[in-house]
């Protein structure tokens, strides 16, 4: 291993260095969230000790609720994301119907359309329909938002499954429901895997629609509820327990990531996520 | 058979979908309906939501800050007199979020509390026609705590009249007053060599001529285009065009109120008393060209959330700054190593220009609108808002603008003056209680006609403090700016400008 | 005729519908119409409605609480007369291009790197590591950045005094000319983490031979780069390039938050003067007939990308 990595060298070397960078504000945010303000105003770039882990409990009580409604609307919306959008994306891949292809065009144009576009027609419909400030209204939001994408990615992915197994489980009398169910998505684990990761990210990390949809503190996602905490602890010029919050924010997807790595990889193999 | 058990999937998947959305809808109607008010004949049964601001029970609060209580007593005291009513008190929004699009969101919802936080000028500028009820019947009704007394005639009368909206409505019941003040690091201003507080402009940029070449940052100003910057600039604008305009007061009062209000200020745009024509009105801007010397450097990025002035200060890194009579207590909680302390606002005199005049007009930022200014939604804008609730929810306001109930809410905090009549500030605040009754002489100089050309007319100025912009090009934008606006007013709101 | 001549519909289709047999095809259309129902659902109440009503909307002036007065097609004069409209376009027109090319060309290179090393443990552990960064939630590193390039406490500032430049620091936020690009250095070094795998997922579904080929004959690393490995991966480039482009052509949050605009209108986009104009003046019309422009600007440049972007795999006979 060491001979490789000798022979590769320069390429470690420039890969580490981008690497360094790239992570140098998650290690700054972490190195601060253990600072009390003299150590920071002493201290820019690196770790002071001792530790301070007062800060995380300021900061844990002030964003938990902003953590479980973020957990919330990301579980919801990447859960109905997916079965919609996979049954989407099967009826687009294998099934055949008259003006399929002019169906998914209509679908594959709103990629283009921009978010910008309907948040604040969102908001006036929310209002009409009395789901504003409402956590299913805006779960619903994100399962609508996100729906292209992922009927894309479901038909490509489903596409490209060997058709022989459809054409036996036909022959077999399987119906459509049962094939989806039985062959389709078992199949699509990874693709499932991988397309669900990406929605949770993209909801979590949701910034405007939630801006506008919500205005009740205590529904506020993270993102939103993030800049409310940040308003009161720049105030107080409080910097350990502000990068303290920001931390916790980020540890829900670090976990998510340990332990879902390799399945967001595999399913991104294949080279399939492409136009 | 396939096709019949295609079918019955089919059906039941379109149920089930069917069913989702029911669900859906009837828990969202379920969960976004607010509370309506029982009307058992003509009296209210419920609550009633405020949301109180800075005297709110129900915020999220600092290390070190005051807990105001007295609201809650009063509420609990309240419901006693009035079985059945209860008062409950809005979380406050985290400091730093912007109150006013909240304002805007939840009234297009229906959702606003019964009580709202609205200052008197952005009554006019910010918010839309139909939100706010006119309170103005409900002031010349008896008050029911003051026997003998309308409503009108116990809170202050001279308040009152000045916070009128141009269309003569009432929005806005006020119960405190705030004041500014520039505050000054003691040790560098020894340092300095400056041995007396400067009265007006000319010793003021002596001052700082001084700090500076005593290796300090004389000053510092928030010129970010963020929402506090944005708001600053009306500071210096009253101060100065108070001053300059002294001695036309009475002409500015176009619609005849005790103020200078929106309509007012258009009126004067459009007659070219504000804009580039007029060379008093152009006097100010070389002026704070000059004093943007003193300031810090990036005056123009960011302004930690509209705290930087004060942050710079507490740090020691700047001599003074301006800030409102709430500061007090706060930079007293930051314990701040060095000694510190406030002087009057320096205003301008006449060998500083020709166009100032004498008038001490330090007093002009500051005025009836700070945190006791509550106005009530209209039911459009408040969906659980009745006929009976609107009674109730006056009456609730009568309650604690009596003298003893304002004065021992607003001095509680300690932060600004109480305002009905007969009350008394805390002794620290005395200068700025006897402020209350004088007449609050302050123009904006045409500065904050709407949001819109507030945005616009201060981003033109960073550009003139820059140095992107010369003066005259600046006179021309922010004068072309100013006339858009007060026309586009004059249609919205069916004003004639020629009966002036 | 070859691939190239037929339209994108029927070429997306062909392969697997000709090997459907004809009985099958009556019993599908229930089936097929049936599972697009809830997405549909979906998006017809959430998607189309809001779009068709953003449409209706940019006709209108609507304060966000009385009702919407039709005033035809004044909104989109008054943006064209407006210089602030044309400052945002032009910021934001630089914005997309600047950050498009970092976005793709950064994670592509990086991408090839790593698919090079001779260890795959290695190449794992590169992958994970460059990922790790998206843990951290956009807003978050906005406001960390925003710590950054604050004058007083910000790192920045601080690695100029420490080297010895204190007398040159830029004001980052501050000063108009260099605000936009410091806003464009958010994200610095631009490994984005999306872009890298999807590249490297390409680079991967490269088949063995035609690397081995490339071996044998001894093709250097930068014609094995450009004539083998980015035509095959143009598909994943045509996706990311419309994918990357979209998103900054909206960007809202980032000025929003770090400059609000400033200072004067150098880091306006339109997004930004989208949100302005409907939550600050309470102009939604207006803000609608903005957001109807950026539509059809993505649009657009959407298009001509779609068509004039091939996929390496026609390229290859």
């Amino acid at each position: 291993m060491w001979k490789d990595f000798r022979k590769d060298l320069p390429s470690h070397s420039f890969l580490i260095v981008a690497a360094l960078i790239a992570l140098y504000p998650f290690i700054y945010m972490i190195m601060t969230s253990f600072k009390s303000n003299v150590e920071f105003y002493h201290n820019y770039f690196g770790i002071s000790l001792p530790l301070h882990f007062d800060n995380y409990v300021v900061a844990w009580q002030a964003i938990s609720p902003y953590l479980l409604n973020s957990a919330l609307f990301a579980a919801s919306g990447v859960i109905i994301m997916a079965l919609t959008g996979s049954l989407a994306g099967y009826s687009f891949a294998r099934l055949r119907y008259r003006g399929k292809p002019v169906i998914f065009m209509v679908v594959i144009s709103l990629l283009m359309i921009p978010g910008l576009l309907t948040l604040i027609p969102l908001f006036l419909e929310m209002k009409g329909l009395r789901l504003l400030n409402s956590r299913i209204g805006m779960i619903l939001a994100f399962a609508a938002g996100g729906q292209a994408f992922t009927i894309f990615v479901f038909r490509q992915s489903i596409a490209s499954l060997p058709e022989e197994l459809f054409e036996a489980a036909r022959i077999d009398g399987y119906s459509e429901v049962r094939v989806y169910l039985n062959i389709v998505l078992p199949l699509s684990k990874p693709i499932i895997g991988t397309v669900s990761i990406f929605n949770l990210l993209s909801i979590w990390n949701n910034y405007l629609l939630p801006l506008v949809l919500i205005n009740s503190q205590g529904k506020y996602p993270l993102t939103v509820g993030l800049m409310a905490f940040r308003g009161q602890f720049v105030y107080n010029a409080q910097y350990g327990p502000m990068f303290a919050g920001y931390t916790i924010a980020s540890l829900p997807l670090l976990l998510l990531f340990l332990f879902t790595m390799r399945l967001f990889m595999r399913g991104l193999t294949a080279g399939s996520i492409k136009m | 058979m396939h096709v019949k058990l295609q079918n019955r999937r089919l059906t039941q998947g379109l149920l089930i979908s069917a069913a989702i959305m029911l669900l859906a809808a009837a828990s969202a109607w379920a969960g976004g309906s607010t509370e309506s008010a029982t009307t058992s004949g003509k009296s209210f049964s419920g609550t009633i939501q405020m949301y109180a601001e800075s005297y709110s029970p129900n915020q999220v609060f600092a290390p070190n800050q005051i807990r105001p209580t007295e609201l809650a007593k009063l509420a609990k005291e309240y419901s006693t007199l009035h079985p059945g009513v209860k008062v409950d008190f809005v979380q406050n929004l985290a400091s730093g979020s912007d109150y006013m699009t909240w304002l805007r969101t939840k009234s297009a919802g229906g959702e606003l509390p019964d009580i709202v936080w609205v200052q008197w000028q952005k009554a006019d500028t910010s918010v839309p026609h139909g939100v706010l009820t006119n309170l103005a019947p409900y002031l010349a009704a008896a008050d029911p705590y003051v026997p003998g007394k309308s409503w009108g005639e116990t809170l202050n009368k001279q308040i009152v009249a000045e916070t009128r909206a141009p269309d003569g409505a009432t929005y806005v019941i006020n119960g405190d007053y705030v004041g500014t003040a520039t505050y000054y690091n003691k040790e560098m201003f020894r340092k300095a060599g400056i041995t007396t507080l400067p009265t007006t402009w000319g010793e003021f940029i002596s001052a700082c001529q001084k700090l500076k070449s005593a290796g300090f940052t004389p000053f510092a100003w928030d010129l970010a285009a963020t929402r506090t910057g944005i708001d600053r600039l009306s500071w210096l604008t009253r101060l100065f065009y108070t001053n300059f305009f002294m001695g036309d007061w009475k002409k500015l009062e176009f619609t005849g109120t005790d103020n200078v209000n929106l309509k007012d200020d258009a009126i004067a745009v459009h007659k070219g008393m504000y804009g580039k024509d007029n060379p008093r009105w152009m006097a100010l801007w070389p002026i704070l060209k000059d004093f943007s010397q003193y300031w810090q450097k990036d005056f123009t990025g960011s302004d930690s959330n509209g705290n930087g002035p004060k942050l710079a200060f507490i740090a020691g890194k700047v001599a003074m700054y301006f800030d409102g009579s709430w500061a007090a207590r706060q930079i007293q909680s930051a314990k701040p190593d060095f000694q510190w302390g406030t002087f009057s606002n320096p205003y301008p005199t006449s060998t500083l220009t020709k166009y100032a005049t004498s008038y001490d007009s330090s007093a002009s930022i500051g005025g009836p609108s700070s945190s006791f200014q509550y106005a009530i939604p209209t039911q459009k804008a408040d969906n659980s808002m009745s006929p009976a609730k609107l009674t109730a929810t006056v009456d609730w306001l009568m309650y604690i603008t009596t003298a003893a109930h304002d004065e021992a809410i607003v001095n509680q905090l300690g932060e600004y003056v109480p305002t009905v009549d007969g009350t008394e500030p805390i002794p620290s605040l005395m200068h700025l209680g006897q402020l209350i009754s004088k007449p609050l002489y302050a123009t904006f100089g045409g500065y904050y006609l709407n949001e819109s050309e507030r945005s616009a007319f201060f981003r033109t100025f960073q550009s003139y403090v820059l140095g992107q912009l010369t003066l005259a090009q600046f006179g021309d934008q922010a004068t072309q700016l100013m006339n858009q606006t007060s026309d586009t007013l004059a249609q919205q709101n069916h004003w004639d400008f020629a009966k002036y | 005729m070859s691939n190239r001549q037929r339209p994108l519909t029927t070429r997306l289709f062909t392969t697997s519908d000709a090997r459907l047999s004809l009985s099958r095809l009556k019993y599908q259309w229930k089936s097929g119409y049936g599972m697009l129902l809830p997405a549909f659902v979906l998006l017809i109440m959430f998607m189309y409605y809001p779009a068709l009503s953003a449409i209706v909307l940019s006709f209108s002036s609507w304060d966000g609480f009385n009702s919407p007065i039709f005033n035809g097609l004044r909104n989109y004069i008054t943006l064209v007369k407006d210089p602030v409209f044309w400052i945002s376009i032009r910021n934001v027109a630089v914005w997309a291009a600047v950050k498009t090319t970092l976005e793709i060309a950064v994670p592509l290179f990086v991408a090839v790197l790593i698919y090079h090393l001779r260890s795959k443990r290695m190449q794992y552990i590169y992958r994970v590591i460059f990922v790790v960064p998206v843990v951290v939630p956009d807003i978050v590193l906005y406001l960390i950045w925003s710590f950054f390039f604050d004058p007083n406490i910000g790192v920045l500032g601080h690695l100029f005094s420490v080297l010895g430049l204190s007398g040159v620091t830029p004001n980052w936020l501050g000063d108009p000319n260099i605000a936009l690009f410091a806003l464009m250095s958010v994200g610095f070094p631009f490994v984005v983490p999306f872009n890298l795998l999807i590249f490297f997922a390409g680079l991967q579904a490269i088949p063995e031979e035609v690397m081995e080929s490339a071996r044998i004959e001894g093709v250097g690393r930068t014609r094995r780069f450009f004539q083998i490995e980015l035509p095959l991966v143009m598909g994943q480039m045509k996706l990311l390039l419309i994918l990357t482009m979209i998103q900054l052509l909206q960007n809202v949050t980032l000025p929003l938050v770090l400059t609000n605009g400033g200072p004067g209108y150098s880091t306006y986009v339109p997004g930004l003067l989208m949100y302005l104009l409907a939550f600050q003046n309470g102009q939604f019309g207006l803000g609608m007939a903005v957001s109807m422009v950026i539509f059809i600007l993505v649009l657009s440049l959407t298009w001509i990308q779609f068509r004039y972007i091939r996929p390496g795999t026609e390229y290859t006979a």
